[in-house]
């Protein structure tokens, strides 16, 4: 079993649900098995992208992978 | 007449006698990951005081039991310190995981507290100080009982789990734990047969099967755990797959795949699965040390993942551990033969004992390396990186092998694994027990809040 490293990155301080479990916060390193998984910041859904997958491998403990979520607000407009 | 209403009444007997049936386990019927025995609902769950402590017991019949009593024993007479003042080790134990022998031990304690340790009460009486091994003998040899082992669905184990409760446990079922919702967790391990898995007494692993386990008595899951292969029968419960609107966890879907990524995450996940199956009504178990002789195996998951219903790993990330204790209680023994003596090729009995528990071993050694490397890697991580929530972590071993006199180290290797030891044998185990404990430098730096940042891991 690998052991992986991961930041979750928002302007403010937020819990961090990983596969729908409750299991860190935002801007802080968070250690995770290696693998697929599943980010968002619950409730409430002010931020974008509502849900990430990633595959979350090839991390060091300095090194941690960034997963970033932005302010709904803030999302670029499409077209 | 008399003689024709008495033959009547012994046939009707012998009929329903033959009928007999291992306890059916009784349907959920709509799952819930909010109900049920899970670490989760326990008060104090989320951990307050940032002390955790899981005590891991292995298989090994009395010995293990004693040995195990021994440590809680200690336990009991021993404090940490915190930010808060000194914590008794023994009343802020979170978790318990057990195998086989080690099992009776866990499951009377969470059942019972502090009451175990009354000097000639029940569990001293009926099961640490009793020849268990000849009440289960006497059951086997009850002519009663031969008509009811005649059934195809019930089993020599069924009648050892009658003897259980009749000692120890009553008619107690997890139910009694649910309702509590009291620290320690217990995790009683027993192997799932046609998978080789661990199976463990926890509703998280009954979700799967749509199963109700606050309907199965403690003294049935102890069985299970304790279910040593060819002596007993393998246990059986009830599975309804599929019939209580169970949504299997977050993590799964994510796992499948990982099979070149994260080979152990892909096959815990496609474990999972396989109880989903509609063709699986049955599960059928044996002694938890066919999976995992010291019980670790299911702590050691939840230390390094954040994927199981109880995750230590969680915990931590959430900044709810300060100092993390693992105490593994290993009662493992030594055979000695005198097969090397001679040039004849020992038989079927010691061949198949060799292949019975020579894997164990080897696997239960390959468990604790693995958790001594889990816990130096997120030192080392911690060490790397300041921000890392920092966590003291303490791994305390608890085994024979540790004995530093020769002929005390092997008076306890050679103790058999059995439900009968001496007086002398129970005494000499359990006051080794707390002297193990206490010899250890890690235990040592734990109470004495001494250590370097990250304890001793």
């Amino acid at each position: 079993m690998e052991d992986q490293y991961v930041k979750v990155v928002f302007p403010t301080r937020r819990k961090v649900w990983v596969d729908d479990r409750l299991t860190g916060f935002t801007n802080k390193p968070i250690q995770l098995e290696t693998g697929h998984h599943v980010f968002h910041l619950g409730e409430p859904v002010d931020y974008s992208p509502e849900r990430q997958e990633v595959l979350v491998s090839g991390t060091l403990p300095n090194e941690p992978m960034i997963i970033e979520f932005e302010p709904a607000a803030a999302a670029p407009a499409e077209g | 007449m008399r003689t024709r209403l008495l033959a009547l009444l012994v046939a009707a007997g012998l009929l329903l006698a033959g009928c007999a049936h291992f306890p059916q386990t009784k349907p959920l019927a709509a799952w819930s990951p909010k109900t049920g025995y899970r670490y989760a609902n326990l008060d104090k769950a989320h951990n307050g005081d940032g002390l955790l402590v899981i005590l891991t017991f292995s298989g090994g019949g009395t010995r293990a039991a004693a040995l195990a009593y021994g440590v809680l024993e200690k336990l009991r007479t021993s404090t940490v310190p915190m930010d808060d003042g000194a914590h008794n080790l023994l009343r802020d134990v979170d978790v318990i995981s057990s195998v086989s022998g080690g099992s009776f031990t866990a499951a009377y304690y969470v059942l019972n507290g502090d009451a175990m340790f009354k000097p000639g009460g029940r569990f001293q009486k009926n099961f640490l100080y009793a020849d268990v091994q000849k009440d289960l003998t006497l059951t086997l040899v009850n002519p009663y009982n031969w008509v009811r082992l005649a059934s195809p669905t019930f089993g020599r184990i069924d009648l050892a789990a009658e003897v259980y409760k009749n000692l120890l446990f009553g008619d107690a079922t997890y139910a009694v734990l649910d309702r509590r919702a009291r620290k320690p967790f217990l995790m009683v391990n027993a192997t799932d047969m046609t998978k080789g898995a661990r199976f463990a007494f926890i509703q998280a692993q009954f979700d799967p099967l749509c199963a109700d386990l606050d309907s199965v008595s403690i003294a049935r899951a102890v069985a299970a755990s304790s279910d040593f292969p060819v002596a007993f029968t393998p246990l059986t419960l009830n599975s309804y797959p599929g019939r209580c609107g169970y949504r299997e966890p977050g993590w799964v879907s994510g796992a499948l795949k990982d099979v070149a990524d994260s080979p152990s995450r892909y096959y815990r996940a496609r474990m999972l699965r396989t109880y989903e199956e509609p063709s699986r009504r049955y599960v059928h178990l044996l002694d938890g040390g066919v999976a995992d002789n010291i019980g670790l195996r299911g702590p050691l998951t939840a230390i390094q993942s954040t994927d199981p219903d109880w995750s230590v790993l969680r915990e931590i990330n959430l900044e709810e551990v300060k100092k993390l204790v693992v105490i593994v209680v290993d009662a493992r023994n030594e055979s000695h033969t005198s097969y090397d003596e001679s040039s004849h090729a020992p038989g079927l009995v010691p061949v198949v004992n060799a292949i019975a528990t020579t894997p164990l071993e080897n696997y239960s050694f390959d468990t604790l390396e693995l958790l001594k490397d889990a816990l130096r890697r997120r030192a080392d991580a911690q060490r790397q990186n300041p921000d890392l929530w920092q966590v003291k972590m303490y791994r305390i071993y608890v085994g024979f092998d540790r004995i530093t006199d020769k002929a005390e180290r092997e008076r306890f290797l050679s103790m058999p694994t059995t439900f009968h030891l001496s007086r002398d044998q129970v005494d000499a185990l359990r006051a080794e027990g707390g002297k193990l404990l206490e010899q250890s430098s890690c235990f040592e730096e734990l109470v004495r809040g001494a250590g370097g940042p990250a304890g001793c891991p």
